[in-house]
């Protein structure tokens, strides 16, 4: 196929040049395929039986009895059971992302009944932590974050409600189908429901440019953000890359243009709204909205004291620049009218009330006058609003005046006032969500090459034709049953296809979502590439188990805790990490799961883990985002909202990673450095790589540091004898096992060595050896 | 032309060789990495070597002529015609405004045309005009090679910044530092391979402009600085010595061995014993290349270090040089400003120029008596130039239609010019160049064939170039 270069430059050439090129960014590159609607994945579920294999301590679920059919015809078999104290650390990690209690391994390990290990899986999945383990992985392929990107990076404040639906859905094991047709068509299915109402964050929590600039450039704009949901939509539900299509056929699946643009105009009527949902409270909530007023007002009375004491202060910085302000107020309407001929006090004392916008101020005020203005304006309103709560420009305003003790005070106060502001039931309230104020569609044309200035044949309500069966029709029964509803309801259509196995796309649903267990409870998923299950990715390499699991998701009720009791309670789950030479020459890649590898634990399982065996894991669920203190240096962005410098080491920002506040343009570095999903589009996998700025922050980091210290004043306290008792008390917390006499041997030799370079500081001389716990292999890498 | 060959079938075929290969090994991501450069081959030596650090040297697809880039960014977009590119139809038509013009600004209505308000001169044999706010520039302009007549797909800053860095306008795809890295590693294993000297008050778009996209995440820059603490979390803590530290490695690669020895299997296992090494050995390595007081005071005067305004942007490309001197792959450095003058051109370019002309100048003459610019690729340009418009009273908008680049060293033919805009600046109308172009021509400098430098996501094979870009073959030495 060619691509029509000369036509690029011509529309370059005609005005403005600005965009349709991404007509040219998606079209695809390599030669034309005949498209392949018999592809595997595109095909309904096949029915397979769990194959009849001899019994052996290898089955102990049906899943086993796959996997035991696909080792016996290569002659291979499953390692051994992992030990408890394995298993248990294993668990942990993978249901909660956080490691067992040495209490807790005991109690498992001496669990005497048959069942001790099934229990613990019961115990694990209904523990509150498992949705923050769980929910993560649905946020990368939901590519969450707090703020919308690009230039400006505005913050998203009411987006983290999204994140918490995502937590709870989990925790409550909602059904899958429900849980997607929900994020698709929430408000229009259950419009009371403020749940529901939520989950549509999904179509909200996606990157988007501040709409500025030419009409050409805001469709553009727009454009890219219904791409945004479409290719999201397709990528975390159906595992297709339908993006594609935006310019052209897609080259190799069975998706269309017209495809693309149909999905397009599901969305397209809608539109990101914040909305005041009065989400009930939790008792829990209503205990923290308490005390969080109290502290409120506490602080009110903190800031106008505060305020009063420095009035000597205040006042005359308030004073010049209010006159400065009045100054150039009459040097700018000197000029004004001066220079405009049609000049009246009326249309003046309008221009005033804008005359703080930088351009309108421009016309009449040199350079210099210009910055004074804005800087005079700047402090005044600041100063102003320090009577209010403490903002920390104001404190700029006053601060060479200031102690650095009152700094101090006055900084401390304003981190709080902030949080304060974040947790108060108005932002609570407030939740991002996406909707329509319209019964009437608003559908797309197909847009020739992408490009928004060649508008086509306008597209009529219709999904992928490859996954619809033939003379489907979409489903806008219930926009006939409420003719009051001010929405089109495509999206409940959109929901309904794709949930539906037997003539939509929810036969692809499920085997997606089945993948995603798989992969992350094992490291990789039976189809190795988790976002794209077109022809140019990966075939299941256990075609009949892959049906079967697909098939008993949906049987279940689209139960994802069912799932995952039954790939935890198998067999082929519960083995060693062994290797074997003779086995690995008869299966190489371990297509038949014969072994299991370890897994590298991921950022946010890294730094809660680290918390956790410190001891100082805050572990409250659900709130608002929290910023994660920033090192200045790493803060390389000009965004609208500045990111704080400010923020200090305490126990409100020792959550759980899920909640670390996800500006886009500014990456928190812990959990950028180990290989975090980025938030700019759907991550279906992170891919785990290995640097030495991964081994610098974990050496030198001051919050890695702080840990350690923590780390070791908890051994001080739970094992005060002896070293070799808070050795053992280490390994116990960190690695969920028994150290071994040469390993202690080894971390005394340590010890005794630092201790003499330390000058004999025995507490800072254990937090070295906490941190070399917190640096081991063993630590990040889960057998 | 045809950006499709016939080869593709067999690239598929290839693909998915590939991706039989990397079941057979059972092996997991790095080795993903690297498949696009290996054929099944090579693929399992490599994996069946044992580590691979994702920085080592890789060989690149033909001989380069280029070993290492210095990408000079000039946040904000600086204006041709200003600079190197003078329109003496602006001063005939100063002041006028151009009826039914098709001219899109970014803020608003364009203005009346406007004159540039520097005055220009000729320089060196190939008599290139330079304005009289880059006199330093000017002595050198004989090894620059001018590309004037670029286009971008953006007038607004992010979009514009993440394709000048990305290929693309979207955020989220892999940085040309990064592809670079990717294709090629480092010569220096004790230092980053890409490194990023950004604006201290921050770039527009933030940490995406130099991210990995979807490469593995190896592959995204490391912000770098001059001064005591050049990389994040280099230093040791306070309260650590170095026998401290290296006792506390010694203890951790004791015990990581040992685990090593109960899991065979697990080959991250020994990177990541490696990585350990490397960081020890990069606070050393990073703490030399950042001492510019090894510097004899003549180079330090000559970079500008001892004048306030040239002092940042000194420091910064002093250091580059420090860093490609010692095999660091690719650096990009940025002003401590931006050129975005949309109010008061002449003030904002006038800055711009003081902060970086001398610095610039010294960065080409220093490269060349060390006989490190024909192995040095150096790039200067924005994401966007500027209209010949004004913009308020003295200003001037984003333009994308046609804008100023140069290059310098590394396989470029110095003292020519390449490309033209129309007689007012506004747009190319002679050999117009795409991002795409840029970007192609730079891989190829570095021995890399941008249509072969591919990587499996998402159901196709990205490149940086996506499915556009041309080698510039009259702008080759």
């Amino acid at each position: 196929m060619i691509v029509p270069v000369t036509n690029m430059k011509a529309t370059l050439r005609s005005i403005g040049g600005l965009l349709s090129l991404l007509a040219f960014s998606f079209l695809c590159l390599r030669a034309e395929a005949a498209p392949v609607s018999n592809h595997w994945a595109f095909q309904r579920l096949s029915k397979p039986t769990p194959p009849v294999v001899p019994n052996s301590k290898a089955i102990r679920t049906d899943v086993d009895r796959f996997i035991a059919a696909a080792q016996l015809a290569r002659k291979v078999s499953s390692n051994p059971e992992a030990s408890r104290r394995v298993l248990a650390r294993r668990l942990y990690v993978d249901l909660i992302g956080l490691p067992p209690t040495p209490d807790e391994v005991e109690a498992f390990v001496k669990d005497s009944d048959p069942r001790a290990y099934e229990k613990l899986v019961d115990r694990l999945l209904a523990n509150p932590h498992y949705g923050e383990r769980w929910g993560r992985h649905w946020l990368d392929v939901a590519r969450y974050a707090d703020s919308n990107g690009y230039r400006y990076d505005d913050d998203q404040p009411t987006a983290y409600h999204y994140r918490d639906f995502v937590i709870r859905a989990f925790n409550n094991d909602l059904p899958y189908d429900q849980f997607v047709r929900w994020q698709l068509a929430g408000n229009e299915l259950a419009p009371d429901n403020v749940e529901a109402v939520t989950a549509t964050g999904f179509l909200a929590v996606g990157a988007k440019e501040r709409v500025e600039g030419s009409p050409d450039g805001r469709l553009l704009v727009r454009y890219d953000e219904l791409d945004d949901l479409v290719g999201t939509t397709s990528s975390a539900m159906l595992g297709l890359t339908v993006s594609c299509a935006r310019c052209h056929d897609h080259k190799f699946d069975p998706i269309s243009t017209r495809d693309y643009y149909e999905l397009v105009g599901v969305f397209k009527t809608g539109k990101r709204e914040v909305r005041d949902l009065k989400r009930p409270l939790s008792a829990q909530e209503q205990q923290q909205l308490a005390s969080v007023l109290a502290e409120k007002i506490k602080l009110e009375e903190e800031s106008v004291a505060w305020h009063k004491n420095n009035a000597a202060l205040i006042t005359p910085i308030l004073e010049e620049q209010q006159a400065q302000l009045t100054r150039l107020e009459a040097v700018a309407r000197t000029k004004y009218f001066a220079q405009t001929p049609e000049a009246t006090e009326a249309k003046w004392k309008d221009i005033t009330t804008r005359l703080s916008r930088r351009p309108v101020a421009s016309k009449y005020l040199d350079k210099d006058d210009l910055n004074r203005f804005i800087e005079a304006g700047n402090t005044v309103n600041r100063l102003k609003d320090l009577r209010n709560g403490y903002d920390p420009l104001a404190v700029n305003a006053v601060k060479k005046q200031l102690s650095d003790a009152e700094m101090k005070t006055l900084r401390a106060l304003d981190q709080r006032a902030r949080e304060l502001k974040r947790n108060s039931q108005e932002e609570h309230d407030k939740v991002l969500t996406y909707a329509e104020n319209s019964r009437e569609p608003e559908p797309s044309p197909i847009l020739t090459r992408g490009s928004v200035m060649m508008k086509g044949e306008l597209t009529q309500l219709g999904f992928l034709d490859a996954l619809t069966a033939t003379g489907y029709q979409p489903d806008l029964s219930a926009r006939a049953a409420q003719p009051e509803a001010k929405t089109t309801f495509q999206r409940t259509a959109l929901a309904t296809w794709i949930t539906d196995p037997e003539r939509g796309a929810g036969h692809l649903l499920a085997r997606v979502m089945v993948n995603r267990l798989w992969q992350h409870h094992f490291g990789q998923g039976l189809v190795r590439t988790p976002n794209d299950f077109g022809t140019q990715g990966d075939t299941p390499a256990l075609p009949d188990l892959f049906d079967w699991l697909a098939g008993e998701f949906i049987r279940s009720g689209w139960s994802v805790k069912h799932m995952q009791r039954l790939l935890l309670t198998s067999a082929v789950y519960r083995q060693t990490t062994d290797y074997d030479e003779a086995r690995a020459k008869l299966d190489p890649a371990n297509s038949t799961w014969w072994r299991r590898g370890a897994l590298r634990m991921e950022s946010e399982i890294l730094r809660d883990s680290i918390l956790a065996t410190s001891g100082t894991l805050n572990d409250r669920l659900y709130g608002p985002g929290i910023m994660m203190p920033i090192p200045k240096e790493a803060i390389i962005t000009r965004s609208g909202t500045p990111y704080p410098t400010d923020i200090t080491d305490e126990p409100r920002i020792r959550r759980r990673s899920i909640y670390a506040y996800t500006k886009r343009t500014v990456p928190v570095p812990l959990l950028q450095v180990f290989d975090g999903a980025d938030s700019s589009v759907s991550c279906g996998e992170r891919i785990p790589t290995t640097v030495p700025t991964q081994a610098l922050i974990l050496l030198n980091n001051d919050m890695i540091r702080a840990r350690s210290f923590d780390f070791a004043d908890r051994l001080l306290k739970e094992a005060p004898g002896s070293l070799s008792a808070q050795i053992k008390r280490a390994y116990e917390l960190a690695l969920a096992r028994v150290a071994l006499p040469e390993e202690t041997a080894r971390m005394e030799k340590f010890y005794r060595e630092q201790l003499s370079l330390r000058n004999g500081d025995s507490r800072s001389t254990l937090a070295d050896v906490c941190q070399v716990v917190f640096n081991l292999n063993e630590f990040i890498y889960v057998n | 032309m045809s950006l499709c060959n016939e080869n593709d079938f067999a690239a598929r075929n290839q693909i998915l060789s590939r991706r039989d290969a990397l079941k057979t090994l059972g092996s997991g991501f790095g080795m993903l990495a690297l498949s696009s450069l290996l054929g099944p081959q090579q693929l399992l030596a490599a994996a069946t070597a044992g580590f691979k650090n994702p920085a080592a040297p890789r060989p690149p697809h033909f001989a380069p002529k280029a070993r290492s880039i210095i990408w000079l960014f000039q946040e904000g977009g600086p204006s041709a015609f200003d600079l190197f590119d003078p329109k003496p139809e602006l001063d005939r038509f100063h002041g006028k405004s151009v009826a039914g013009a098709e001219v899109e600004p970014f803020f608003g209505n364009p203005g009346a045309l406007m004159r540039s308000p520097f005055a220009f001169k000729q320089y060196g044999a190939s008599g290139t005009w330079v304005s009289e706010i880059q006199p330093h520039v000017a002595k050198v302009v004989d090894e620059l090679c001018l590309i004037k007549a670029v286009h971008c797909e953006s007038n607004s800053h992010a979009p514009a910044m993440y394709q000048m860095n990305t290929g693309f306008i979207r955020p989220g795809f892999p940085s040309a530092g990064a592809w670079t890295t990717y294709g090629l590693g480092s010569e220096s294993e004790n230092l980053p391979a890409f490194v990023v000297m950004p604006k201290s008050t921050g770039i527009k778009g933030g940490a995406l402009n130099w991210g990995a996209g979807f490469l593995p995440g190896a592959y995204q820059g490391t912000l770098f600085r001059a001064g005591d603490n050049p990389i994040l979390n280099l230093n040791r803590a306070p309260d650590v010595s170095t026998k401290q530290q290296r006792q506390k490695l010694d203890l951790l690669r004791e015990l990581n061995e040992a685990h090593y020895q109960r899991n065979p299997a697990e080959r991250d296992l020994e990177a990541r014993i490696a990585s350990y090494e490397l960081a020890y050995n990069m606070q050393f390595a990073a703490t030399d290349a950042v001492n510019l007081a090894e510097e004899s005071e003549a180079t330090r005067e000559m970079y500008g270090m001892n004048g306030d305004k040239t002092r940042d942007y000194g420091s910064k490309l002093l250091l580059a040089r420090r860093l490609v001197e010692r095999g660091v792959r690719f650096v990009q450095c940025y002003p401590d400003d931006q050129w975005d003058a949309h109010n008061d051109l002449k003030a904002n370019h006038s800055t711009l120029s003081a902060m970086t002309d001398k610095p610039v100048a010294a960065l080409i003459t220093d490269l060349k008596r060390r006989g490190l610019l024909e192995e040095t690729l150096v790039i200067w340009g924005g994401e966007f130039g500027r209209l010949p418009h004004t913009q308020g009273a003295d200003g001037r908008d984003h333009n994308p239609n046609g804008f100023l680049m140069w290059m310098a060293g590394g396989g470029v033919r110095p003292g020519f010019h390449y490309g033209e805009t129309d007689e007012l600046g506004y747009k190319s109308v002679r050999d117009s160049v795409s991002v795409q172009d840029i970007h192609a021509t730079i891989l190829h400098l570095m021995g890399l064939d941008h249509l072969r430098l591919t990587y499996l996501h998402q159901g196709r094979e990205f490149r940086l170039t996506d499915v556009a870009g041309n080698l510039i073959k009259p702008i080759l030495a």
